[in-house]
């Protein structure tokens, strides 16, 4: 059987991000989540992706990183030349979606929210509860290594300080979707809601 | 690379097509898709392109679906079933209708082109030669003459040929209607090719260095060959039938006693060396012929169409298919084009997947049927 539906996503911890989310969510299980072992590769291979046959519905979901606009951009070109004349020149805040006949329908999720520089982190950095102090004290932590004695780039920042919170939890060093099941993160946080929207538009489901 | 016969293709109005348009082939090119999308089609398109319409060509076609329903020849000569059978041919079969006449157009690359259009005509003595030369119906001021139901076919030398359908559907006229200019094209249907083409392919090539082609074909299934040709069969008609000398035999072995793969391959091996700067079109490629072998078959169809300068277009529905000759795709830069045919909202679409992408496919475990 032909995979009608699809989602891309750059690694792992996106997948069991996804899969802790649509079982909490309790989104039908309509679309395979495929890892596509980093944006570069995602990107080089979209165009074959887009013709598999049969093909219904693909979602793509990739981190910002620094530069939204070029991130989008270089998605842009990609799609143009996979036959969509009709890429908005913006990726749409909640989340874009783009119809064309004769072609899959296709959805895209900058990660974090499809306006911020970022990544699946910083995402699921919304997903902390307000207020929680053991957040405060991550970004505290982070702030109090000396320049000379850090070890990750600055563009990892929030990776730090989401790794470093989630080993201060009841069970220390749980993965990312783990702990959205083991509700460590509140997934009915109003960002996680979005997403699970833009799926539900995505692969026409009634929420 | 040597320059390609056809780099691209687009058909008009033909058979399964209302349009159909491949913007990109190869030099080994597999067509694969579901039943009914249309792959016997353009096999039939390109033959019929490198025959530049030839009338035996469109009689074959039409014969081999069991499209031309009348044999006895006092039916041969009615307009009606002639109508019946011939409209066929083209797009939308039994809305053709016969006043209104229908073309189909095959383009290909920039600037070949053939057109068959049905259309009624009138014969005129012609005053030179023998025989009579066709005049449209409409042009005629003799409208006493009969009205008869013919193809006018057009190519790129600007020829313009006129043929009754009743003389292409009679057999024994057939061959006497002219068709030039034609590239070197051999059709291998999903049935094999028959004795006397057998014969006439191993003609073709008996004592050249091209049949240590086939034999090295043969040797993929079984490696124990060592020599073929064709012996006698001692009947009526005197045929001969391909045998083989194995390593521990001293003496013919039938080609069909070794299997049914085996007379696969020997077919699509000769019909490849016997179409040297032309096209080769072979239907359901794999049939009879084990997985296990097909990707050394496609190796060595890629390095003698290379080096042959054959342009080749097969057909197939088997997944095995597919990935052998991605498989052997991959070995040869530039040569392979995978040309996947489906049918969206009843528009025929195709989908390319050069070595870039059929690489990418293979490695990401994406279905391209």
């Amino acid at each position: 059987m032909a995979d009608r539906n699809i989602l891309l996503v750059e690694g792992k911890d996106d997948e069991h991000v996804f899969k802790s989310l649509l079982m909490h969510h309790q989104v039908p299980e309509v679309f395979r989540i495929k890892n596509k072992d980093g944006v570069n590769n995602l990107l080089e291979t979209l165009d074959v992706e887009i013709d598999r046959s049969g093909l219904e519905r693909l979602g793509i979901v990739v981190d910002a990183d620094t530069d939204l606009d070029a991130r989008w951009q270089s998605l842009h070109d990609r799609l143009r030349m996979s036959g969509y004349p009709n890429v908005p020149a913006v990726p749409d805040l909640s989340g874009t979606i783009i119809e064309h006949p004769g072609r899959p329908k296709l959805g895209i999720w900058l990660m974090p929210d499809n306006a911020a520089s970022g990544m699946l982190e910083d995402f699921v950095g919304y997903l902390v509860r307000q207020g929680d102090l053991l957040w405060d004290l991550a970004e505290v932590s982070l702030q109090q290594i000396p320049e000379a004695e850090r070890r990750f780039p600055e563009t990892h920042w929030i990776k730090a300080r989401v790794y470093t919170w989630l080993a201060w939890q009841e069970e220390p060093g749980k993965p990312m979707g783990q702990a959205i099941t083991a509700t460590y993160f509140d997934a009915n946080a109003s960002q996680a809601q979005q997403l699970i929207t833009w799926l539900n538009r995505l692969f026409d489901l009634t929420p | 690379m040597t320059s390609l016969i056809l780099d691209s293709l687009e058909i008009h109005n033909f058979r399964t097509f209302h349009h159909l348009q491949i913007e990109r082939l190869g030099r080994v090119n597999l067509i694969v898709g579901k039943n009914n999308v249309g792959k016997t089609s353009l096999l039939e398109a390109l033959w019929l392109y490198a025959k530049q319409g030839s009338p035996e060509v469109i009689r074959y076609i039409l014969e081999k679906r069991n499209e031309i329903k009348r044999t006895a020849a006092d039916e041969r000569r009615q307009i009606q079933p002639q109508f019946s059978d011939i409209r066929h041919l083209f797009y939308g079969r039994e809305a053709v209708e016969m006043r209104s006449g229908a073309s189909a157009h095959i383009v290909a690359g920039h600037t070949g082109l053939l057109s068959i259009t049905v259309d009624w005509f009138v014969r005129q003595a012609a005053r030179s030669q023998s025989g009579y030369k066709l005049v449209p119906y409409q042009e005629s001021s003799n409208i006493t003459s009969e009205k008869m139901l013919g193809l006018e076919i057009n190519t790129e030398s600007q020829r313009k040929d006129r043929f009754l359908v009743e003389d292409i559907f009679n057999p024994s006229r057939t061959h006497l209607l002219e068709a030039e200019d034609a590239y070197p094209a051999i059709f291998v249907p999903a049935s094999g090719i028959t004795r006397t083409e057998v014969e006439a392919f191993w003609d073709g090539i008996a004592l050249t260095d091209r049949e240590k082609d086939v034999i090295e074909a043969l040797q993929i299934i079984a490696p124990a060959v060592e020599r073929l040709n064709l012996i006698g069969l001692h009947d009526s008609q005197g045929s001969r039938i391909p045998a083989v000398k194995l390593k521990h035999y001293d003496g013919p072995v039938n080609l069909s006693s070794l299997g049914e793969g085996m007379n696969r391959m020997f077919t699509i091996a000769l019909a490849l060396v016997n179409a040297g700067a032309g096209m080769l079109l072979i239907d359901e490629i794999e049939n009879g012929l084990h997985y296990t072998v097909q990707p050394d078959m496609w190796r060595l169809i890629f390095a003698v169409a290379h080096r042959l300068n054959v342009q080749v277009f097969a057909a197939t529905h088997s997944w095995d298919c597919i990935a052998a000759f991605q498989q052997a795709a991959n070995e040869h830069a530039e040569e392979g084009m995978l040309i996947r045919l489906e049918n969206r909202d009843g528009d025929s679409v195709t989908t390319l997947f050069d070595e870039r992408r059929m690489g990418i496919a293979a490695r990401e475990d994406i279905e391209v049927r």
